[in-house]
């Protein structure tokens, strides 16, 4: 068999309806392997789930001085302990300032035995972000922290309740 | 009806076409996400996580971001991080002039705070924390 008959195939060639075809679906399969390629690029640089809601964004509210971290009259913070005295929503409007950030979050602080009511559970808030909007959270955090209230210093627990808002 | 010559002539173009596609995929996927798109994207994410993490942070911290961004412009500013091809803007007292249609964007929270700064091609970026606040630096 003669493959390189070109009499014949200058039939082809010369037949330009072929060439368009042939053209656009080259032009498609070019935008599919570089929309795969796009989808491959955003996929690499992902946040790795519950990295930046869980982990990054939440210490903020337990072991700044400018959230809710204890800090004594020397100015040391010590993290992990939350001052119930500045457990408030003026404070949260200072520690996450207004942004595009995809998070929102209602902080509860639960206290639950203050020493003279045993077995009796003191709760503060919720307090929210400004980015907050009613409706059931997507996930809840239970971290165990210490609250200093009135002097003293008690086991209690930072309930943080977490919703995507984009 | 085509003829065998032609239907042979045809088969062998799309071969070959199919073999140069295959052949330049992995090289295609290499440069998209080896490219600027892709380390803009990143970089932007990197850099506002580590905002977030310092702002957490009570104590002095320091962080060398190592990382050669001497093509791009870094915009931290109203919250979020940009980054911007050098080749399409560029800085002016201060100002980024021009426009790139692809830069990318990622924000984070600031706690009290409100950073302004643009870094110009940098090839290595300190971010910094004390008592004065949060200081980023961009090193050329």
């Amino acid at each position: 068999m003669k493959i390189f008959n070109f009499k014949k195939a200058q039939g082809v060639i010369s037949n330009w309806p072929f060439w368009i075809m042939f053209g656009i679906a080259v032009a498609v399969v070019a935008l599919i392997l570089v929309n795969i390629a796009n989808v491959n690029i955003a996929d690499v640089s992902t946040v790795p789930e519950g990295l930046e809601d869980e982990i990054v964004l939440i210490s903020r509210f337990y072991n700044s001085e400018d959230c809710f971290a204890y800090e004594d009259e020397m100015e040391r913070v010590h993290m992990g302990v939350i001052d119930s005295s500045k457990f408030e929503e003026n404070n949260m409007d200072n520690c996450f300032s207004e942004s595009e950030v995809k998070y929102a979050y209602s902080l509860s602080l639960l206290i639950p035995d203050l020493g003279e009511r045993p077995h009796h559970t003191f709760e503060l808030g919720p307090i929210k972000t400004f980015n907050w909007e009613k409706g059931f959270a997507e996930k809840e955090i239970i971290e165990d922290v210490f609250v200093l209230h009135d002097d003293t210093k008690y086991q209690g627990k930072l309930i943080i309740k977490i919703k995507n808002v984009q | 009806m085509k003829k065998r010559g032609q239907l042979v002539f045809i088969t062998i173009i799309v071969l070959v076409v199919a073999l140069l596609v295959g052949l330049l995929y992995p090289k295609i996927a290499k440069t998209l996400a080896t490219g600027d798109m892709a380390l803009k994207i990143a970089a932007t994410r990197d850099m506002a996580l580590i905002i977030d993490a310092i702002y957490s942070s009570p104590y002095d911290i320091e962080i060398d971001y190592d990382y050669d961004l001497s093509k791009l412009i870094v915009d931290i500013s109203q919250s979020s991080v940009k980054i911007y091809d050098a080749s399409l803007v560029s800085v002016d007292n201060g100002i980024i002039q021009g426009s790139d249609p692809n830069f990318a964007k990622y924000s984070f929270v600031p706690v009290d705070d409100n950073p302004n700064i643009i870094l110009d091609r940098p090839k290595r970026i300190l971010f910094s924390k004390t008592d004065d606040g949060l200081n980023i630096i961009g090193i050329r």
